[in-house]
C-alpha cells in the first residue's frame, strides 16, 4: 500500500478500505418499491450532462435531473405536488448509478435515496411517499454527495396545500407572483473527477472534496452579467402585489442575503414548516447555510428595479469571494 | 474523587510528567469524570492538559493538545462540565504539556465569560469562575499559546452544560423558558390540529463538531499560532470521531423508539457545538426538530426545521421529536435508520476526500 499513500501526507498508514468506510459497499440495484401502491402523481426523472456558459464565455459541465420530455434545464426539473398526495418519483440513472433523496420528506429508509442505509439505483427505481406537509422542499443525488450535488443534480420540490397554488400553506398567506430562485457556486476544477471520485482510493487518486474552491457564483447557474432579465432570475410585478420567494441555499459556501428595503421582505416558513410568527426580516438580510429552504413574501412599495444581492462567504474565513444577483421589476 | 488542591506541587506535576499520552475513551460526550458537587452552589473539578495523539478513521495518528479527567487518561473531546446556573465553578488545572495552556469560555448574553491567563508548561493553577445565569449549552478552550483558535484547532475543547436549579433537566419549560409558547408547526395533510412540541426529554446527546488538518496540527502542538490561512481541514468529527465510527457510537447517534405519526417517542435533546472555522449546515433525515435555541436567528426558535446553520464558536440545541416517519407510505415508525450530516458536502468527507467518512452519524428508529 505504501506506494499509494504519499500525496497530501506522509503519515497515513492506509487508504480507507471497506472495513472502515460504509460508503464503499452499497449495492447498486433496481429492486421493486415494496407496498407499492397507487400513485397521486407520478414523476420521470431521468440522469443528463450538459454545459453552463457564464458570462466571461467560459463553460462547465454538469449533471442533472430532467423529465424525459423537457430539454436540458438547469437546475434539475422541478417536482411539483400537493400535500396529502401519495407520490411516485421514478429515477432513470441512465449514466452511471445514482439516487434521489427528497430533502426536507421523511419517508421509509428504503425510499429516501441515501445510498449509505439502503441502495445506488443501477437501472431504475420509483420511490413512494405522501407528502404530509406543504411548503418548499428539494431534490438531490445523494450517491458521492459532495461532487454530485455540486454537479448540479438538484431540483426545487414545491408541494402546495390541498387548495392549489397561490396560498403557501393551509392557514398561510396568499400569493400572486412567484419566484423559485436557488444559489450555486461552481468550482470547475471538479469537473476534472468522475462519478466515484471520493468513494474510495481518494489518496491515490488525488480527490480532494474538501477543497471545494468556487469561481462562478451563480443563481440557478446565472452569474451576475447576465442576471437581468433573465428568466430564471427576474420576476415582474406591481407596486403591492405579494410575491413568494422560496429561496434555496444551493451553495456549498454560506449566503447572506440582502434585500432593498422597498421589498419589504417578510419571512414566512423555513424548510416546509410556518415560523412561530411571520418575520419581517430584521435588517432586510438573510444569512443561510447548504439546504436550508426559507419562504418570503416580498411586497414591493416602489416602482423600479429592485436587485437582490447574494454575497457568497467563504466557508472557513467568511469572507466575500463572490456575489450574484436577482430582481423584482415592479411597476 | 481526589481531594482539592488549590496548590498544585511541582512534586505531583513531575509525577504525571511531560509525557505524550495516547487518547483514550474517544467518543461520545462522556461526563467529566473528575467533577463533584462540593455544596449546593459549588462545583468542584480537576483537568489535566497534555499532549496525545489520535487515530483519524483512516489509520493516520495525529498530534492534538487536550484535556482529560485524570493525569494518565485524554479525552476526546473533554469531559462534559455540568453545572446549575449560579454555581461557583472551581477547576483545578493541571498544564503536563511543553505549552502554555489557558481556559476560556466564550461570553454571552448574560455571561461574561472566563479568560483564564496562560498557565505555564508544567504548573497548575485553580480558575473560579460564575456559572451563567441561565440553562444553556457553552463550550470550554484550552487557549494554546495564547490563542482560542489554535487551542480549538487542537482539539483542547470540551462542552459544558448549564443546568435549571431546582428543576428537571428532562422540562423544555425549564431549560428552555418560552420555546413551547412560541412553538408552531402545520396541520399535518393539511387537516386537524397540528402536533405539539413535547413537554420533555427522554434522552439527550451533544455533538462537538471540529475540523482537523494534520499538518497544521503538527505545526501547531509544535507551537506555531494558528492562522485565519491555514489550509482546509481534511477532517471533520463529531464528538472526536467520524464516518462509520461517529455513526456507530451509542454516546452519537440517537437511537430510540418512534411515536405514531406526529406523535413523539424518545424525544431527543440534541446539543450542537460547533468548535470548527466553518459554519456547519446540520441536516437530520427521518425527522424535523424543534430548533430550542440559536445565538444569531432568534427569529427561528420554535420552528420546526430540517437543516440548520451552527455558526463558528456556537451552539444550537434542537429537539427531536422521534416521530414516525411522516411522509412514509405505508407508514412505518420501526426498524428504519436515518443519516445526519453536515450539508456543506465538504465536510462529509474524510483524509481529503473520502465520502462520507466525515462529519455524519445516524438517527435510529429500534
Amino acid at each position: 500500500m505504501a506506494g499509494t499513500l504519499v500525496p497530501i501526507d506522509q503519515n497515513r498508514p492506509a487508504d480507507l478500505t471497506q472495513a472502515v468506510h460504509f460508503g464503499h459497499n452499497y449495492p447498486e440495484a433496481s429492486p421493486e418499491t415494496p407496498g407499492r401502491a397507487r400513485p397521486d402523481v407520478s414523476f420521470v426523472r431521468k440522469v443528463f450532462n450538459d454545459k453552463l456558459t457564464f458570462a466571461d464565455g467560459n463553460d462547465v459541465a454538469y449533471w442533472a435531473f430532467k423529465d424525459p420530455n423537457d430539454d436540458k434545464p438547469f437546475p434539475s426539473t422541478p417536482l411539483r405536488l400537493r400535500q396529502g398526495q401519495i407520490v411516485h418519483t421514478t429515477i432513470e440513472a441512465a449514466i452511471n448509478v445514482h439516487t434521489i433523496h427528497h430533502h426536507g420528506i421523511e419517508p421509509s429508509t428504503f425510499n429516501d435515496g441515501v445510498p449509505d442505509t439502503s441502495f445506488n439505483v443501477s437501472s431504475d427505481y420509483t420511490y413512494q411517499w405522501r407528502a404530509s406537509r406543504a411548503g418548499t422542499f428539494f431534490y438531490h443525488c445523494h450517491r458521492n454527495a459532495p461532487l454530485h450535488v455540486q454537479m448540479g443534480m438538484f431540483g426545487y420540490l414545491v408541494i402546495d396545500p390541498p387548495t392549489g397554488p397561490g396560498t403557501l400553506y393551509v392557514g398561510g398567506p396568499r400569493y400572486e407572483v412567484e419566484a423559485l430562485w436557488a444559489t450555486y457556486d461552481v468550482d470547475p476544477f471538479w469537473r476534472n473527477y468522475n462519478h466515484a471520485s471520493g468513494e474510495k482510493n481518494a489518496i491515490a487518486d488525488g480527490t480532494r472534496l474538501n477543497r471545494f474552491r468556487p469561481r462562478y457564483f451563480t443563481i440557478n447557474g446565472v452569474d451576475a452579467p447576465r442576471s437581468l432579465r433573465s428568466a430564471k432570475t427576474t420576476v415582474r410585478a406591481r407596486v403591492g402585489q405579494p410575491i413568494l420567494l422560496r429561496h434555496l441555499t444551493g451553495a456549498y459556501f454560506p449566503n447572506v442575503v440582502r434585500f432593498p428595503a422597498a421589498l419589504r421582505p417578510v419571512v414566512h416558513m423555513s424548510d416546509g414548516e410556518p415560523l412561530p410568527a411571520p418575520t419581517p426580516l430584521p435588517d432586510n438580510v438573510l444569512r443561510t447555510t447548504t439546504a436550508e429552504r426559507y419562504d418570503l413574501i416580498l411586497t414591493p412599495s416602489t416602482a423600479g428595479t429592485h436587485t437582490v444581492t447574494y454575497e457568497f462567504r467563504h466557508w472557513l474565513t467568511g469572507a466575500v469571494a463572490g456575489t450574484a444577483t436577482a430582481h423584482v421589476i415592479v411597476t | 474523587m481526589e481531594a482539592v488542591q488549590t496548590d498544585l506541587s511541582r512534586r505531583t506535576l513531575l509525577k504525571y510528567g511531560l509525557c505524550t499520552l495516547v487518547v483514550a475513551g474517544a467518543g461520545g460526550s462522556a461526563v467529566l469524570g473528575s467533577a463533584t458537587r462540593a455544596s449546593a452552589t459549588v462545583v468542584n473539578a480537576a483537568l489535566f492538559v497534555a499532549h496525545g495523539e489520535r487515530t483519524m478513521i483512516d489509520g493516520l495518528v495525529v498530534p492534538f493538545v487536550g484535556f482529560g479527567s485524570t493525569a494518565a487518561r485524554l479525552e476526546l473531546p473533554g469531559g462534559q462540565l455540568e453545572v446549575q446556573t449560579g454555581d461557583t465553578v472551581n477547576l483545578d488545572i493541571v498544564n503536563s504539556s511543553s505549552l502554555p495552556v489557558g481556559f476560556a469560555i466564550a461570553a454571552s448574553p448574560g455571561f461574561s465569560g472566563v479568560d483564564a491567563a496562560p498557565i505555564a508548561a508544567g504548573t497548575g493553577r485553580r480558575v473560579t469562575f460564575t456559572a451563567p445565569s441561565t440553562p444553556g449549552t457553552h463550550f470550554y478552550v484550552g487557549t494554546v499559546s495564547g490563542s482560542a483558535d489554535t487551542g480549538r484547532a487542537l482539539g483542547a475543547t470540551g462542552a459544558m452544560v448549564v443546568l435549571p436549579r431546582d428543576a428537571a433537566r428532562t422540562s423544555i419549560d425549564a431549560q428552555f423558558p418560552g420555546v413551547r409558547a412560541r412553538a408552531r408547526r402545520q396541520p399535518m395533510f393539511g387537516v386537524g390540529t397540528p402536533p405539539a412540541i413535547p413537554a420533555s426529554v427522554a434522552q439527550e446527546r451533544t455533538w462537538l463538531f471540529g475540523e482537523l488538518n494534520p499538518t497544521t496540527a503538527r505545526d501547531l502542538a509544535g507551537g506555531r499560532i494558528s492562522l485565519p490561512s491555514d489550509p482546509e481541514p481534511e477532517y471533520f468529527l463529531i464528538n472526536g470521531l467520524s464516518g462509520m465510527l461517529s455513526a456507530e457510537d451509542h454516546h452519537t447517534n440517537i437511537s430510540g423508539r418512534a411515536g405514531g405519526l406526529g406523535q413523539p417517542g424518545d424525544s431527543t435533546l440534541v446539543r450542537m457545538i460547533n468548535t470548527g472555522r466553518a459554519p456547519r449546515s446540520i441536516h437530520l433525515h427521518g425527522n424535523h426538530f424543534w430548533v430550542l435555541s440559536h445565538p444569531d436567528t432568534p427569529w427561528i426558535v420554535g420552528a420546526f426545521k430540517d437543516t440548520v446553520t451552527v455558526p463558528p464558536g456556537r451552539s444550537v440545541s434542537v429537539l427531536v421529536p422521534l416521530e414516525a416517519p411522516p411522509d412514509s407510505y405505508p407508514v412505518t415508525n420501526r426498524a428504519q435508520k436515518y443519516v445526519v450530516h453536515d450539508h456543506i458536502e465538504m465536510a462529509e468527507t474524510a483524509s481529503g476526500g473520502h465520502y462520507p467518512s466525515g462529519m455524519v452519524s445516524e438517527l435510529i428508529l429500534e
